[in-house]
């Protein structure tokens, strides 16, 4: 072969297998990979209950994994990295669609307001979040408009662009080499929890346990403060004023995070009183019961440092329906049921 | 501009050749020449455009004064000039790059608070500045021939060198870009330097990225890495700055090679060096060759006596560690190498030997030590690895070899996240291991090259490797800048 046409020929191959190797990834990535991501799976079962919920979560992955209310009424709308803005753009939208709960627990924890959120990709929010709330985003989250960019490829390109895309390729072997036995992986229950997978967490020693919450704790608040970004405060209580001008009963819910967590929270982060205060002023000044599971859980519960696992996400479900049972039932008339669990 | 972006492998690179081939076919062989000067000024200022005026006063600084010093004047008034010259590049890279560290270090001494001036350093100035004075030295010993300006600017400027290297000598560039049998399209040199940008590719985009997020995460938590965790940082940054650099020099000689220009070997395999002298035979072969011209031979090399080579050893190598970087944690990297170097020296006067594996493996844990204190941002980084490294920090393993050698817990090893400071997978003692079997056993790239043919053997090579680098860039990693571009 002479040069030229080795140049030629390569540069002909090339062209080709590039090309075959986008549309095949793209064509199995929409009509394979699209149905088990999480997101989609999640938007699907908000969709389906719909006009049937009474009651309602918001929150960012805390509540989305760690709140398992096993009940036909109670829908999870909380998502990972979800922030105050996320969460009333969701509530707003579902409510335009027809939601209509009876009760909103509210999440009432630091992580929706920390800093690291800035970093979050939100292109697959453009879907639904309206454009006045979204463009509000704008002055404090600058990869937005890294999201809008993206979001044109969202339709022809939308697996590659997001989190499967970097075990793409693993998924398609497994796939090519037993398409019959080829598990979806839904990890969303039917009400929107998350399910989060068996983890090692319960049998690490303490040590270890505060190595990886002081970990997690540099990376959520890299600069040993929490800084309460007064554009997620104004959205926190704009969901309480929506919530309240229809008649949806608040309820602020603390979530459960581990021993470790806490004990470096208050070594190496420095105002976390500050938020704590924060939240109970809320209580007071709105009236809203406030119910904090903070300290309830122990280290056998968790799935990491500051998410529940999933049975423990259930035993929370059920301390949190007996509450409703007990307290707000008949208050607001949930047709929830009550028997003994 | 990267060699490994879309908008240099599929704008700028053809577009380059074609139209710098077109002008030449029409027999506007200074038009191509101008065109090709501007394209790398295109090149290079596509980071930064601002810094695109001192390149350019650089080379007319240094091209007239480089006149002067090979004229007829006096010898008095040459050198003196020479001395100038220096002195202006000198202070010039002194200014940019070692500004801020000097003015750091007197703030700590005088404790007083000189502002810091934050400069960005323009890129690639160690790389054209040391070109330079060696065209500036050589000038004045009429070891340079005549050439014009626009062959002196490609000699400087021409893309695939400028940024990163290899450090070019005048005498192997200026005939190169003056010859006219270079000036016609050779499919022979073509295909060839595709198959090498390929392979440097593949070594940029799959290798060295694929150890970048290990290295950048064990860095960043360097006070809490275990014993595993700091050894597998470490040999990972021995294998990215190696497949980086090497990966970049390929893609530089690949690309200059399609212009008809032969750029000098950098790498011959220096993980295979089984002494530290060898090694740097093999790494950065034209930094060694500048350093040994330049700095080395003028402080009277191995002529004055065994005491005087070792002191010019330390001080070339301890010169050749600032090059690289203003700080301390360079300095004392060239400490190391000076010391290694002047061991080595004295060891082989002695006429002791060493057992060949023996030798590589002490060569290649030297070197991954002290490419610790290359990579980290302060010398405590630097410690807090080199401490886990020695097990300070304790000694984790699975928690699924937990039930087999429970027993090791009474010597303190625990069990728990193996490798979860550096984010990495389980895979990778294997990746490491292979890596290492790598870049000690197989040939290199130059090796490789050697070989090429045009045939189906080497054109499913350069698909493979050219696919697979395709899809690590398009879906598995982000493409990092290469490591050689600060310096």
């Amino acid at each position: 072969m002479k040069h030229k046409n080795f140049i030629i020929t390569f540069f002909l191959a090339l062209l080709t297998t590039m090309t075959v190797n986008i549309i095949g990834l793209e064509y199995f990535s929409q009509k394979i990979l699209v149905r088990s991501d999480n997101f989609i799976n999640h938007l699907k079962t908000i969709e389906k209950k719909l006009t049937t919920t009474e009651i309602i979560a918001l929150g960012d992955s805390h509540l989305s994994r760690g709140l398992n209310i096993k009940s036909d009424n109670y829908l999870n709308l909380a998502f990972p990295s979800d922030n105050t803005v996320i969460m009333y753009s969701k509530l707003e939208y579902f409510y335009k669609k027809g939601l209509r709960p009876k009760v909103l627990l509210l999440q009432a924890d630091y992580h929706m307001f920390t800093a690291y959120r800035e970093k979050f990709d939100y292109s697959k929010y453009l879907s639904f979040i309206n454009d006045d709330s979204f463009n509000k985003i704008d002055e404090f989250y600058p990869n937005t408009e890294i999201a809008k960019e993206r979001s044109l490829f969202n339709i022809p390109l939308y697996q590659m662009r997001t989190d499967v895309a970097s075990n793409i390729y693993k998924v398609v072997l497994k796939y090519i080499q037993n398409p019959e036995k080829f598990k979806f992986r839904n990890n969303i229950s039917s009400n929107g929890t998350i399910i989060s997978k068996k983890s090692d967490w319960p049998n690490f020693k303490r040590k270890h346990r505060l190595i990886e919450s002081s970990k997690r704790i540099k990376e959520q608040f890299p600069s040993g403060k929490i800084d309460l970004v007064n554009i997620l405060d104004n959205y926190y209580q704009k969901i309480i004023q929506f919530a309240k001008q229809r008649n949806i009963r608040v309820i602020m819910v603390s979530m459960p995070i581990s021993k470790e967590y806490i004990h470096n929270m208050s070594k190496e982060v420095s105002d976390t009183k500050k938020l704590n205060n924060y939240f109970k002023d809320i209580s007071k000044k709105e009236k809203i019961e406030f119910l904090n599971y903070r300290h309830k859980f122990n280290n056998h519960n968790f799935y990491d440092q500051d998410h529940l696992d999933y049975e423990s996400s259930t035993v929370l479900g059920n301390m949190l329906l007996l509450h409703l049972c007990q307290h707000e039932a008949k208050l607001i008339e949930l047709n929830i049921s009550c028997e003994k669990r | 501009m990267l060699f490994s972006s879309i908008i240099y492998i599929f704008i700028f690179l053809p577009f380059t050749f074609f139209v710098y081939f077109h002008l030449h076919k029409k027999r506007n062989n200074t038009a191509a020449r101008v065109f090709l000067v501007l394209a790398s000024m295109f090149f290079y200022g596509w980071w930064n455009p601002i810094y695109l005026p001192i390149i350019i006063s650089s080379m007319v600084f240094n091209y007239y004064l480089g006149e002067f010093v090979s004229s007829n004047k006096p010898k008095h008034r040459r050198k003196l000039m020479l001395t100038f010259g220096i002195s202006v590049n000198l202070l010039a890279l002194a200014y940019f790059k070692y500004m801020d560290f000097f003015i750091q270090n007197l703030n700590f001494i005088s404790n007083s608070s000189i502002n810091l001036l934050h400069l960005a350093l323009p890129l690639a100035i160690s790389f054209f500045t040391f070109q330079q004075i060696a065209f500036l030295v050589d000038s004045y010993k009429s070891k340079v021939k005549e050439y014009d300006f626009l062959t002196y600017a490609l000699f400087v400027s021409f893309f695939p060198q400028l940024i990163a290297g290899p450090i070019v000598h005048h005498k192997e560039m200026m005939p190169q870009f003056a010859s006219t049998s270079n000036y016609i399209k050779r499919y022979r040199n073509i295909s060839l330097g595709i198959f090498i940008f390929c392979i440097g590719l593949f070594k940029k985009i799959v290798i060295a990225d694929s150890f970048s997020p290990i290295v950048s995460h064990g860095f960043d938590h360097s006070s809490t890495l275990t014993f595993f965790e700091s050894w597998f940082t470490s040999l990972s940054y021995t294998m990215q700055i190696y497949f980086d650099f090497s990966g970049y020099t390929d893609m530089a000689i690949g690309s200059a090679l399609i212009f008809n220009i032969k750029l000098p070997i950098n790498f011959n395999s220096p993980y295979k060096a089984t002494n530290i002298q060898e090694f740097w035979q093999r790494w950065h072969i034209t930094l060694s060759r500048f350093l040994r011209d330049y700095i080395y031979i003028p402080l009277g090399g191995n002529r004055k006596g065994n005491i005087k080579t070792y002191s010019n050893l330390f001080l070339t190598f301890l010169i050749g560690g600032i090059w690289h970087g203003a700080g301390w944690t360079f300095f004392v990297w060239g400490i190391l190498h000076g010391f290694a170097t002047v061991i080595h020296k004295a060891w082989a006067v002695l006429g002791f030997k060493l057992n060949k594996y023996i030798a590589w493996f002490i060569t290649f844990n030297f070197i991954n030590i002290t490419w610790v204190f290359f990579r980290a941002h302060s010398w405590e980084d630097a410690f807090k690895v080199l401490k886990g490294m020695i097990g300070l920090n304790g000694i984790t393993l699975p928690t699924n070899l937990q039930e087999k050698l429970s027993f090791l817990s009474v010597y303190g090893i625990d069990f728990g996240r193996f490798v979860s400071n550096i984010n990495s997978s389980s895979y990778l003692p294997l990746y490491l291991l292979l890596s290492i079997i790598f870049v000690a056993t197989l040939p290199n790239s130059n090796e490789i090259s050697k070989r090429f043919a045009p045939n189906l053997f080497f054109m499913l090579w350069m698909l493979i490797i050219a696919f697979t680098s395709f899809i690590f860039a398009m879906y598995l990693n982000v493409t990092s800048e290469f490591i050689y571009f600060q310096f």
